[in-house]
């Protein structure tokens, strides 16, 4: 078990000047918290780590960060180019201290490659020096760099274990072959290879032993024709295993091309379609234009307007006033045709009654008065003239303009910069286009296309030489049983070797596949065990394992939950995690960088409760996005036993606070 | 149990099916020495060391 006690970086990465960290390593109290804000120096610590372990720093997409990188900008600017980091730890009882520094030769001025510095790796155990060769041994018996993504890991990262549910994945077999080496199969896996490689050796010693044995003749003449069939084959593997190797790392190569190239078409669609975006701008920007024009060409409505207005009242009136008087005159007249036709008749139309003459006298005055009361009139014809009048106002009085001119020309303006900002990213898009030639990117696709199929081909020729290999290797153990059984091979000491190992490369090798399936097994249990704690869904039932260690969420009927969030990805990867972490050996503390980004509160705080009762250290590297406030931490501040802060000095420089 | 015991115990399994088992404690002196130097680069030595544990049954009149 290894317990990390301090960190100390000098000029490494954003920490300008000396930076000191504390590990808690009490039992109770094993948490350490680093706050810091984005593009502040997180990561940076985490890479210290690293860098002082195996001399390496990881950036984005786990791509290595050259060396000359590395040592604070501003520091050397001031002429201070050393870069060093130091940790101190326990580790089965002893007392290691490690330091990794690099210095800039003396001859150079401003470090621009990683030739330029000098690396110097020093490590004291109990006080005393280790010999420089034995140091990558002490370091890998206790956090082997092989498994260090187990316990210096990237939130970020942690996706990339979904990866292990697809069968042939390269990422996934990458990830498997380091889950293996965490879990301990490489041991058994060597066990057998070595075994192997000895026992061709004490077969080749016991045929020279037995030749002298005419019985013995025939049988070692058939294993030796056997073994060298073996040894062809071997070695046609070897080539075949590095041709394997070279191709596939061409196609990557090709792959990688054509994902850029794949960029660059994107990016020249993206021109083109911006093109046409561009050409609508310009036309909506033309209407848009015209119509302010004609705006502005009526604008002097807006003047006269007043006056009109006056008239337009003035008028109204009048016609009013002459409507009145035209009712009137049409109310007259009607009452002159209604007392003329009463005059006209002598006797009652309905009741035959003669027709009073008192009332004939008074109709005959009333019809005489009104008669001569009805003046002749143009009434009809002013208001003819004024309604023409008024209709002629009325065109002149629109809405004003004035508000429409402004979403004019403010549309206007939109537009333009609506183009400015389309021709500034076509011109971004055209560069990046600029260059480029197609001819070359077909090749690349059928250079591509043949070595798939090479890739192929060489697979299925493994695999051929695999299963003769697997033959003839059953075929050799039989004659070593039929040697064996012979009574000259008593008298001769290497048959015993030869039964030995031929036991050992059996046990081993069947152990491989009986550890894996246990493995799987216990990882399974474990995982799931710690996914019922982080998951705040709790429909799911637990996780069910693949070969590859994969692992699927169940739901309540058992059944493969198909579509996982990135957040349930998270806690799978840390149930994962966890779970190799109780089955496989101690990598001892966990330094997680940003490992609740994808978190929402609860599942956080899940997380903070569960892990710190199984790591034997953590630190925890986060933002104030991940853990906003002190109540926050409420459940676990009782583990704390260290905290601090980054603080912004500068762009390249940065300041670690205790809290 | 840790991965160590459960190799461990794949190991005694598989030797136990063996018709000519060999003493648990030489695989289990190997399996150990194997874990030890697992990530060590020079092969032939751990190779060697795998002989003089044979050696040390074989010829010790052990088996």
């Amino acid at each position: 078990m290894m317990v990390l006690q301090v960190v100390e970086m000098v000029n490494f990465m954003p920490f300008k000047g000396c930076h000191k960290l504390e590990i808690a390593a009490s039992e109770m109290q094993n948490v350490t918290l680093v706050f810091g804000d984005n593009m502040r120096g997180k990561t940076s610590i985490l890479n210290a780590v690293r860098w002082v372990f195996y001399g390496v720093a990881m950036g984005r997409h786990s791509k290595p960060i050259p060396l000359w990188q590395l040592p604070n900008k501003e520091a050397g600017l001031e002429g201070d180019w050393r870069m060093e980091v130091r940790v101190k730890f326990i580790a089965d009882g002893a007392t290691y201290d490690l330091r990794r520094q690099a210095l800039k030769k003396a001859h150079i001025a401003c470090p621009e490659r990683d030739e330029d510095y000098d690396v110097h790796v020093n490590m004291m155990k109990d006080g005393m020096p280790v010999a420089a060769h034995h140091i990558p041994t002490e370091i890998n018996r206790y956090i082997p760099e092989q498994v260090s993504r187990f316990f210096l890991f990237d939130g970020e990262l942690l996706q990339e274990y979904e990866s292990l549910l697809v069968e042939g994945d390269e990422q996934g077999r990458q990830i498997k072959e380091s889950i293996e080496k965490v879990l301990g199969v490489p041991a058994l896996i060597n066990g057998r290879d070595y075994a192997g490689v000895l026992l061709k050796k004490m077969q080749k010693v016991q045929n020279q032993d037995m030749k002298q044995f005419a019985a013995a003749a025939s049988l070692i003449d058939s294993r030796k024709v056997k073994q060298e069939r073996i040894d062809i084959i071997e070695k046609d593997l070897v080539q075949l295993k590095a041709r394997s190797l070279r191709t596939r790392q061409q196609r990557e190569e090709l792959d990688d091309c054509l994902e850029k190239v794949e960029a660059i078409y994107s990016a020249k669609a993206n021109a083109d379609a911006l093109e046409k975006e561009l050409k609508r701008c310009s036309e909506e920007h033309d209407v848009v234009a015209e119509k302010k024009r004609s705006l502005v060409s009526s604008s002097w409505k807006v003047l006269a307007s007043r006056v009109v207005l006056q008239r337009l009242n003035d008028l109204q009136g009048q016609e009013k006033e002459i409507a009145v008087r035209i009712d009137k005159r049409q109310a007259v007249k009607l009452e002159i045709e209604q007392l003329k036709r009463i005059l006209s008749y002598s006797e009652c139309p309905t009741c035959r009654q003669p027709v009073d003459g008192a009332y004939r006298n008074s109709a005959g005055e009333r019809l005489g008065f009104l008669e001569g009361g009805v003046p002749d009139s143009q009434d009809e014809e002013e208001i003819n003239e004024i309604r023409s009048e008024i209709r002629n106002l009325n065109r002149l009085i629109s809405k004003s303009p004035i508000d429409e001119l402004r979403k004019c020309t403010s549309d206007i303006q939109g537009l333009d910069l609506r183009s400015i900002r389309i021709e500034g990213e076509i011109e971004r898009l055209r560069q990046e286009v600029k260059g480029y030639d197609t001819a070359e990117i077909m090749r690349w696709r059928a250079n591509r296309d043949v070595l798939i199929k090479e890739e192929a081909r060489i697979e299925e020729a493994i695999s051929n030489s695999d299963a003769d290999r697997a033959k003839l290797l059953k075929d050799l153990r039989q004659i070593d049983v039929s040697i064996n059984a012979l009574p000259q091979a008593n008298d001769v000491k290497s048959s015993k070797y030869v039964q030995y190992f031929s036991v050992l490369e059996r046990v081993f090798s069947d152990s491989v596949e009986r550890l894996r399936e246990n493995l799987r097994t216990r990882v399974e249990s474990a995982a799931s065990e710690a996914f019922k704690k982080l998951t705040t869904q709790k429909m799911y039932s637990g996780l069910k394992i693949n070969n590859n260690y994969g692992l699927a969420i169940l739901d309540e009927k058992m059944s493969v939950v198909g579509i996982r969030s990135a957040g349930a990805e998270q806690i799978v990867a840390l149930s994962l995690i966890d779970g190799l972490g109780r089955t496989g050996r101690s990598a001892g503390p966990i330094v997680m960088d940003t490992p609740f980004g994808r978190l929402d509160t609860k599942h956080r705080d899940n997380i903070l409760a569960y892990l710190p009762t199984t790591a034997r250290q953590l630190v925890l590297l986060v933002h104030d996005g991940e853990i906003k406030s002190r109540a926050d931490l409420a459940q676990i501040s009782h583990r704390i036993g260290a905290e601090y802060t980054i603080h912004h000095i500068g762009p390249r420089h940065s300041e670690i606070r205790e809290a | 149990m840790d991965s160590n015991d459960m190799a461990l115990e794949a190991l005694r399994t598989s030797n136990g099916l063996e018709r000519d088992h060999v003493p648990f404690e030489a695989i289990e002196q190997t399996y150990r020495l194997l874990v030890n130097r697992v990530y060590e680069r020079d092969e032939s030595s751990t190779m060697r060391m795998m002989e003089e544990i044979a050696k040390k049954y074989l010829e010790g009149g052990r088996i």
